[in-house]
């Protein structure tokens, strides 16, 4: 919107410049406000309100216990750890490998859906299935699969192959958490990306055929640019999502083995629930948003269109 | 343009100066919640303190409309029986139970409110030693002016040493869950090995006399999964409570006098010694390790030939199909038994606004009769009078009922000292974890150990 307020004049809305000014100058406003009042609320206060708890904690005096400002003591502690190091180890692993490889595999499927003619319908139902159950339900299923005497090892001793350990094991348990968060999300995703596809002119990808591009270089030099910005709010919103995972660790591996899957998110959890440290915790968590600040901010940088 | 963007930087600073003050005041304001270790109750136990003595029951702190005292506890049925007991006998208080699901929910639940001085929470149970934490922090009044010397002596001697710290007794204990061996028969039949005396045919002091050591049990599990295929032993868990007994017979002790200190202490030898025959008896096949759940699901599904049982699970042979029994809780080859107690207790809440009528369902827990038959339909209770008695009323003469017998046998008879440490619920998490790895072979016993103490003296750290 243009400039809204001139002195002494009535401020004047309009859409973008050359558009006919608004006749309810205040209407934009209202739209928006019950959205930021919510941010504001539960998003701006409950940073602020974290980060000063981050800031106190408890001081044991002579058989007192006080809680007290207590500058970074609680960042110089978490950062100091033993654990720390191998929880930013852990989380940053799963990122790495959960964010390519679900936004890798959701435009795979949204191309595969493309292509499906009369059950693209059914495929496309199929897929939110995973959507729509919570991460509890997810676990327990995948549980009972990867058990040592679940399904999957059912079926390798059938194909008389070694039965696998997965989440028991320090060397699978990671990407195991990966495959079934990939699982989880690709659905959603993939849909997000059918619809990117099919918002593609196709006499460009017709007019790049002619010119001779093979199917590859279609997909590399028209419809992947084309497609940046849904890549960049699933990469943003992946890496948001994926950075402060902490289910499966609760539910599936304790935060193992040998602290291999003992993520940033999960470790604030158990010091906030277990070791009764809110201070520690939040210092976990906001050092933690301040990576996945920094981490989105690069996102934007490296996918932003050069007509954003 | 150079005029507005001035002004742009002046209005960003400002703002940003704004935003730090802000933020440093709302810091530094913080709650200062002194919790002393003796003064808040000092300063709570004169106008609170019953005396001693039941001077409310039945009547409401007013007079009028019954006060109402939040429960907050795991979902076992002891809890509901009580408050269901509790209410119809005293109707000035009205005890409502909030059930916190799972067992540990409910410290988990509690230490989220504590944190928020929530002063809806009057009553929670804790878990196994998490109340020496929460009355460091001043969490948690102590319950030395409620209950007279004489009274105190209802407990098993135990079981009150469990719920006393630095003199203070912390809460009343409401749980007994000694550790038994449970045996699937069957399976001990096909492998051709003779199992250890178990209540089904022999009494408590020949079972206890037959306990097997450890030793015995590694090489009979080892012997059943190699010759039916199937586990020879799980231990459900290797939690704290559970662990801390076997270290105890060999010499170990998890932490200094004070609770303080865990250097020297939980890196000495006896730990490493149990930590390599934990992992020998997993890596050789005698053990299986279980999904990091406490269950029995694969034990009365027939695949186990012997699991660590609690006292609640006296009557899990109830519901089986196999032949099934309970022997006495194995001990190391040498060594005294020590049988692990798993203590939780009631605990009174420092932020509570119906202290006085807390105490009083507190009081009723602990030393009406009515109570311990409400606690022994479920396990075996913490009072002398109910457990001695479980030697010998006939009631429990026979199967399964006789295995409630063998626990109150080992817990007057084999104790073992619990941990006690303000830093018990961190030890846990991360003992849990570690043994967890240790159990699985993911780390070895040297790197578990070492861990284990090194991100325990880390969390010991602010209480030095």
């Amino acid at each position: 919107m243009s400039r809204l307020f001139r002195r002494g004049r009535r401020p004047t809305v309009r859409y973008h410049a050359g558009a006919p000014p608004l006749r309810h100058w205040w209407l934009p406003y209202a739209l928006l406000t019950p959205a930021i009042v919510l941010i504001v609320v539960f998003g701006v206060f409950a940073i602020v309100g974290g980060f000063a708890v981050s800031l106190q904690g408890e001081r044991f005096n002579s058989g007192q216990a006080e809680t007290v400002f207590v500058g970074l003591r609680n960042y110089v502690a978490v950062i100091g750890s033993s654990i720390f190091l191998k929880s930013v180890a852990a989380t940053v692993a799963y990122n790495l490998a959960a964010n390519p490889l679900l936004v890798g595999a959701a435009i795979a499927i949204a191309i595969a859906l493309t292509r499906a003619g009369r059950m693209a319908t059914f495929f496309q139902s199929t897929l939110l299935l995973s959507v729509c159950l919570s991460w509890t339900v997810t676990l327990l299923i995948w549980r009972s699969i990867l058990s040592e005497g679940g399904l999957a090892n059912g079926i390798f001793a059938a194909l008389n192959l070694p039965a696998q350990p997965f989440y028991t094991s320090a060397s699978q348990a990671l990407w195991v958490t990966v495959g079934i968060s990939a699982w989880a999300g690709v659905g959603f995703w993939a849909l997000v990306f059918l619809g990117a596809l099919k918002a593609i002119n196709p006499d460009i990808l017709e007019a790049a055929a002619l010119d001779g591009a093979t199917a590859v270089q279609r997909f590399r030099y028209v419809v992947l640019p084309l497609m940046r910005r849904t890549v960049l709010l699933a990469s943003v919103v992946l890496t948001a999502s994926n950075a402060t995972v902490f289910v499966p660790a609760q539910l599936l591996t304790l935060g193992g083995p040998d602290n291999s899957t003992h993520f940033i998110m999960y470790e604030a959890s158990q010091k906030l629930f277990y070791d009764g440290r809110p201070g520690e915790a939040v210092a976990l968590v906001g050092l933690l948003m301040i990576v996945v600040f920094a981490l989105v901010f690069v996102q934007f940088r490296v996918l932003r269109s050069d007509d954003a | 343009m150079e005029r507005n963007s001035g002004m742009g930087v002046r209005r960003s600073r400002s703002l940003m100066t704004l935003v730090s003050v802000a933020l440093l005041s709302a810091a530094c304001a913080g709650a200062p919640s002194a919790g002393s270790l003796a003064g808040s109750s000092a300063a709570a136990s004169p106008s609170d303190a019953g005396q001693a003595s039941p001077t409310l029951a039945g009547q409401s702190s007013d007079g009028g409309a019954p006060v109402t005292v939040s429960l907050v506890a795991n979902g076992e049925p002891r809890y509901a029986g009580w408050v269901k007991a509790f209410n119809a006998t005293h109707p000035g208080i009205q005890v409502k139970l909030e059930d916190s699901g799972a067992s540990g929910g409910a410290a988990n639940v509690a230490a989220l409110r504590f944190g928020q001085k929530d002063p809806t929470l009057d009553i929670t149970s804790d878990e196994v030693g998490f109340d020496i934490q929460w009355f460091t922090k001043g969490w948690i009044d102590p319950l030395d002016s409620y209950f007279s010397p004489e009274e105190l002596t209802a407990f098993v001697p135990s079981r009150l040493a469990d719920e006393t710290y630095q003199g203070h007794f912390l809460g009343v204990p409401v749980t007994n869950s000694t550790l038994m061996l449970g045996l699937n028969l069957d399976l001990f039949k096909e492998a051709g090995v003779d199992p250890p005396p178990g209540m089904k045919e022999s009494g408590v002091e020949a079972v206890a006399n037959g306990a097997w050591t450890w030793e015995q049990v590694a090489a009979a599990g080892k012997t059943i999964q190699e010759k039916t295929g199937m586990s020879g032993l799980q231990f459900p868990k290797g939690e704290l409570w559970v662990m801390y007994p076997l270290g105890e017979q060999l010499g170990g002790n998890v932490t200094s006098p004070d609770g303080l200190t865990v250097k020297g202490y939980l890196d000495a030898p006896a730990w490493l010694q149990l930590a390599k025959w934990f992992q020998d008896v997993h890596a050789s096949g005698g053990a299986t390790v279980m999904n990091p759940d406490w269950g029995y699901e694969e034990f009365t599904a027939g695949k186990v030939a012997m699991v660590e049982l609690v006292a609640e699970q006296n009557a899990i042979c109830l519901s089986v199909k196999f032949s099934c029994d309970v022997a006495a809780e194995p001990h190391f080859q040498g060594m005294k038994p020590k049988s692990a107690r798993g203590s939780n207790a009631l605990v009174l809440s420092a932020f509570s606004q119906h202290k006085k009528e807390a105490a009083e369902f507190l009081r009723w827990v602990a030393l009406d009769p009515a109570a311990w038959t409400i606690f022994a339909e479920d396990t075996l209770p913490s009072q002398n009078v109910p457990v001695t008695k479980t030697l010998t009323d006939p009631a429990y003469d026979a199967f399964p009922a006789s295995v409630k017998r063998l626990a109150a046998y080992q817990q007057l008879n084999w104790p073992a000292d619990q941990p006690k440490s303000p830093a018990n619920p961190e030890i846990w998490r991360i003992w849990d974890e570690v043994w967890l790895d240790i159990q699985s072979g993911a780390k070895t016993p040297a790197q578990g150990i070492e861990e284990l103490t090194q991100r325990a003296d880390e969390a010991l750290s602010i209480y030095r």
